[in-house]
């Protein structure tokens, strides 16, 4: 039986990565809406695909990275140079502020749990998803590589999602894409441990333009 | 001798550093250093801006080669630095360190850098690590284009294991706005053939364009991205930059492209000189 206060942290992990917490996710496609738009993306099989290059060698790899980067990070000056670079890593305008208007979202939202405060030389910071998430997590005692596959969860979950509608995807299909891409958020999760700031980079070039050639599609549900 | 892969190979060191200043007419070197295998070539003046030509003369980057470039625009100076040819990028061996290129260069208030070499060509087998830092006045502007080749398929050529790192950093001042990291530690067909990736497509092009009027050039410049089956172009802005990412089955119709593109960037200004072939 966990201790109470083990509890208690899991359960704050289950509202922090619910699409219901409100960081607004369900707007955002990661430029999948082009993908799909395109033809890149038709079925569980080229998303499970897609999703993989992105957790192996892409975006959500980077994501990772900074995740652990700002768990690790045990200064004010540290939390600044990640939240920086993370920042200065996108892609796109669309992927920036995909990952700037959810991570602060997120930090407002977290603020009920009065867990971080901000210092005031951190007015000036732009806060990415999962920068915010590495420091909330390791505020609640979630050790490393859980906070690093939780934050990967809620990008492969939010893409699946997006999916679904976009495809569209029926419900059970969705679940199959989850089921298969689980123990590769784990795998692809434990590759980037040590991994530092300069260890990021994209290798998912078409994703990349994908974000950028959503800025210019004609009908969108998504705002990414 | 017989090279069986053990013994120390003769490795390429090379350096080079140049500034530049403005005067009344003209932009003009202020100072110049050269090491190794790094030249500097001058061409004869054109549009009031100094251009320089980078000049390799070991003939390619092979394992283990290390060079270091330091570029510095003195206020309102005007530096245009392309190369003289692709850079070739030879195999290395299994044992040999990684070839790195580090360039940092240094725009001050209401000076222009502008970098445009011709493509990298990566042949199967090498091993690169380039890094390339820039640190500029917030009046000052900068464009960089890379085209990387990895593979020629004119020449049959595809990859099996190039390892790749290619890192663009620029603090505009003072702010870090831009790590455009690339990074693959096995560059191969399979996986160039992923969707996500390149859906098997060898060249890879990166436009940053950094000045006060980037954000509003882009829907003008936008219904001029060329978008076919050889070629994918996208361009987005923000945070005082343009970026324009391509990927394209041709190195050489890359180029065609990207000189189309560039004209109108560079507001009709002439091209490089060793760019006409």
């Amino acid at each position: 039986m966990p201790s109470s206060s083990e509890s208690l942290h899991l359960l704050r992990m289950f509202s922090w990565i619910s699409p219901a917490f409100p960081t607004g996710s369900y707007a955002y496609s990661h430029g999948l809406e082009w993908s799909v738009d395109n033809g890149d993306i038709t079925d569980v099989a080229s998303l499970v695909i897609w999703v993989k290059a992105l957790l192996y060698y892409g975006s959500l790899r980077s994501d990772m990275i900074f995740l652990r980067q700002a768990w690790a990070a045990s200064s004010s000056q540290e939390i600044r140079q990640v939240a920086e670079f993370a920042c200065a890593s996108a892609a796109s305008r669309e992927r920036y502020e995909e990952t700037v208007n959810q991570g602060e979202a997120f930090l407002k939202a977290t603020d009920i749990w009065a867990l971080f405060k901000k210092d005031p030389d951190m007015a000036d910071i732009r806060w990415p998803l999962p920068v915010a998430q590495g420091i909330l997590f390791r505020r609640n005692h979630m050790e490393q590589d859980l906070s690093t596959i939780s934050g990967a969860y809620v990008a492969v979950s939010g893409i699946i999602s997006a999916a679904l509608r976009l495809i569209p995807l029926g419900q059970s299909d969705s679940l199959k894409a989850m089921k298969q891409l689980e123990h590769h958020i784990i795998r692809s999760a434990a590759k980037t441990r040590g991994k530092k700031l300069e260890d990021t980079g994209s290798g998912c070039f078409r994703s990349d333009l994908a974000s950028m050639q959503h800025e210019i599609q004609q009908t969108r549900l998504f705002r990414t | 001798m017989v090279n069986n892969g053990t013994n120390t190979l003769q490795r390429a060191l090379g350096k080079f550093a140049l500034e530049v200043q403005a005067s009344t007419k003209a932009s003009r070197l202020a100072s110049l250093r050269q090491e190794g295998c790094c030249r500097l070539l001058f061409p004869y003046p054109k549009d009031h801006i100094l251009e320089a030509v980078t000049v390799n003369i070991s003939g390619g980057i092979a394992a283990g080669d290390q060079i270091e470039g330091f570029l510095q625009c003195h206020p309102n100076a005007h530096l245009l630095v392309t190369s003289q040819a692709a850079e070739r990028i030879y195999k290395a061996r299994s044992t040999d360190k990684a070839a790195t290129v580090n360039t940092e260069c240094k725009i001050a208030e209401n000076a222009i850098l502008e970098w445009l070499p011709h493509s990298s060509i990566f042949f199967d087998g090498s091993k690169i690590q380039r890094k390339f830092a820039v640190d500029m006045a917030d009046s000052s502007e900068f464009l960089f284009l890379e085209s990387r080749i990895f593979g020629r398929q004119a020449f049959n050529e595809s990859a099996s294991h190039i390892s790749f790192y290619d890192r663009l950093s620029i603090r505009r001042g003072n702010k870090l706005i831009m790590e455009d990291i690339i990074q693959l530690d096995t560059i191969n067909r399979r996986l160039l053939s992923l969707k996500a990736v390149s859906q098997g497509r060898p060249v890879l092009s990166t436009l940053v364009w950094v000045s006060p009027l980037a954000e509003e050039k882009l829907a003008e410049l936008r219904p001029l991205l060329p978008n076919d089956h050889n070629s994918e172009f996208a361009a987005s802005a923000w945070n005082h930059m343009l970026v324009i990412r391509s990927l394209s089955s041709n190195g050489r119709e890359n180029e065609k492209q990207w000189r189309r593109l560039l004209h109108f960037i560079r507001h009709n200004r002439s091209e490089p000189s060793t760019w006409r072939f």
